[in-house]
């Protein structure tokens, strides 16, 4: 479920910024990183923070820098 | 004459049904809280005329009236039993005139705590304009009566015993109707209020002064209002609780009058004033006010007023003015409000967030793209929220949070 909703997030940035959409049901889906596969600028990470706080009230950034999509699936678990 | 009109609950006065209410004041409290505008106005009005300084608690914020207001303030609330009589209206005002009591109010707080600047009743006196031209003005009411601007436009209105009509807080619809069935000449509010009138699908032929304070405006307003008010002369005015009126503009251009040359200067682009300009408050010689301006003649001392340095905010290491971009968004189409805002984040140390009311439908993505034509990237709002209304401050200025 929370795997579907980072996509959907990630997948919302990527449409607004015109990278290409990721596919949740890839096999590398959990190990993209966040800046080089997918290629988020730090206003894209930005704009990811707000979404998932403001859907799961947590700052995935808040200890430090998150760097995979696996890696923010771990922090909502 | 009417002084304030039972718009919605308040009862209507004559002057000289103000005038026996004030002989019939029993006692003079020195802490004025808001309450009704009559019965607010009845005290503050026997304390002046009895050269009792006034405090006027404002109910916009929570006050610890312990830390607030000094022990001899409360002690000495319950003051003096009231026994003069004017005979005349003639007789009242020339005891006001005269007074030597002072009135305290507070800055909003919006940078920080409220601070309490004390000005005497003289310097309202001489912010207004008195004479038979004026005589037959009648003001809409629309500013929190315990605040400058309030205060300013009752006296305006008191000192040529001109109908006021209490508008505070009305509703668009009210609005148009009061002055429709008063006959409002004379209108003054925040550039927030004005915005909230549209559709802007009407004409208030009879109002012959329109001006805004309070914020920062832009010039599509000032073309909305034009059409609005067609006979109106419309300025902006620059004032703050710390100075009263300054600087009255044309269209967005304030130049500084001669006499007033030698009390303002501008350190960096920011207003700074001189003092003796200023109620009393804990200030150093020279008052910097937070107001950014831009110089359109230097040698003139022409400028526009571009933003107040707290609207300037750093997003990732880039200066962002949150003002540019709302004057940014005011410029598309369907564009009916909007603020900008910055919040915390963990990324970019702030970010920023719009909140919208427009009638145009937009995606965020189509929204921001038209703004990526406008503005850098960095600039681009990260969060946009379109709303139904926005908040505003009981002042009528626009909710930043």
């Amino acid at each position: 479920m929370n795997k579907d909703k980072i996509a959907n997030f990630i997948n919302e940035i990527c449409d607004e910024k015109e990278y290409k959409i990721i596919d949740s049901n890839s096999a590398e889906f959990l190990n993209l990183n966040l800046r080089n596969d997918i290629g988020f600028d730090s206003f894209d990470l930005a704009h990811l923070t707000v979404m998932i706080e403001d859907e799961f009230d947590v700052d995935i950034f808040e200890d430090g820098i998150v760097l995979t999509i696996g890696e923010i699936i771990k922090k909502l678990e | 004459m009417v002084l304030l009109n039972n718009y919605k609950k308040f009862e209507t006065l004559t002057y000289d049904e103000l005038l026996k209410k004030i002989n019939g004041a029993e006692i003079l409290n020195k802490l004025i809280d808001e309450q009704d505008p009559i019965t607010f106005y009845i005290q503050l009005l026997t304390n002046i005329t009895y050269n009792v300084d006034s405090i006027i608690k404002d109910n916009d914020f929570v006050f610890d009236d312990k830390k607030d207001f000094t022990q001899k303030e409360q002690t000495n609330n319950l003051a003096i039993e009231v026994k003069k009589v004017f005979n005349s209206w003639e007789e009242f005002l020339s005891n006001f005139l005269n007074s030597n009591s002072k009135i305290t109010i507070f800055t909003s707080g919006t940078t920080g705590k409220p601070k309490r600047v004390v000005h005497p009743v003289s310097k309202f006196i001489e912010m207004s304009r008195v004479g038979n031209k004026y005589e037959h003005n009648i003001w809409s009411f629309l500013y929190n009566p315990t605040h400058m601007a309030g205060l300013q436009v009752f006296f305006q209105a008191l000192l040529n015993k001109n109908t006021l009509v209490y508008l505070f807080q009305c509703t668009r619809n009210e609005f148009i109707d009061a002055c429709s069935i008063h006959g409002i000449t004379h209108v003054s509010a925040t550039p927030t209020f004005y915005r909230l009138l549209s559709p802007f699908n009407f004409n208030l032929e009879k109002v012959e002064k329109c001006t805004l304070g309070g914020e920062k405006s832009d010039v599509k307003l000032i073309q909305k209002m034009e059409l609005i008010f067609p006979n109106a002369s419309i300025h902006n005015i620059y004032a703050s609780t710390e100075a009263g009126s300054l600087f009255i503009s044309k269209g967005d251009t304030f130049r500084i009058i001669d006499k007033l040359k030698d009390k303002i200067k501008f350190q960096d682009n920011e207003i700074v004033i001189h003092k003796s300009l200023l109620g009393n408050f804990d200030t150093d010689e020279w008052f910097r006010t937070g107001d950014l301006v831009e110089f359109i003649d230097e040698t003139k001392k022409e400028f526009r007023i571009v933003s107040r340095k707290s609207d300037t905010v750093n997003v990732g290491g880039n200066r962002v003015n949150l003002l540019e971009i709302e004057n940014e968004i005011h410029q598309m189409n369907g564009i009916v409000n909007a603020v900008v805002y910055a919040i915390d984040n963990s990324v970019l140390g702030k970010i920023i967030v719009c909140e919208v009311v427009s009638t145009a439908t937009y995606t965020p993505k189509e929204f921001k793209e038209v703004l990526k034509q406008r503005l850098q990237l960095y600039k681009i709002p990260t969060k946009v929220k379109f709303v139904q209304e926005l908040q505003t401050t009981r002042t009528g200025k626009l909710k930043r949070s």
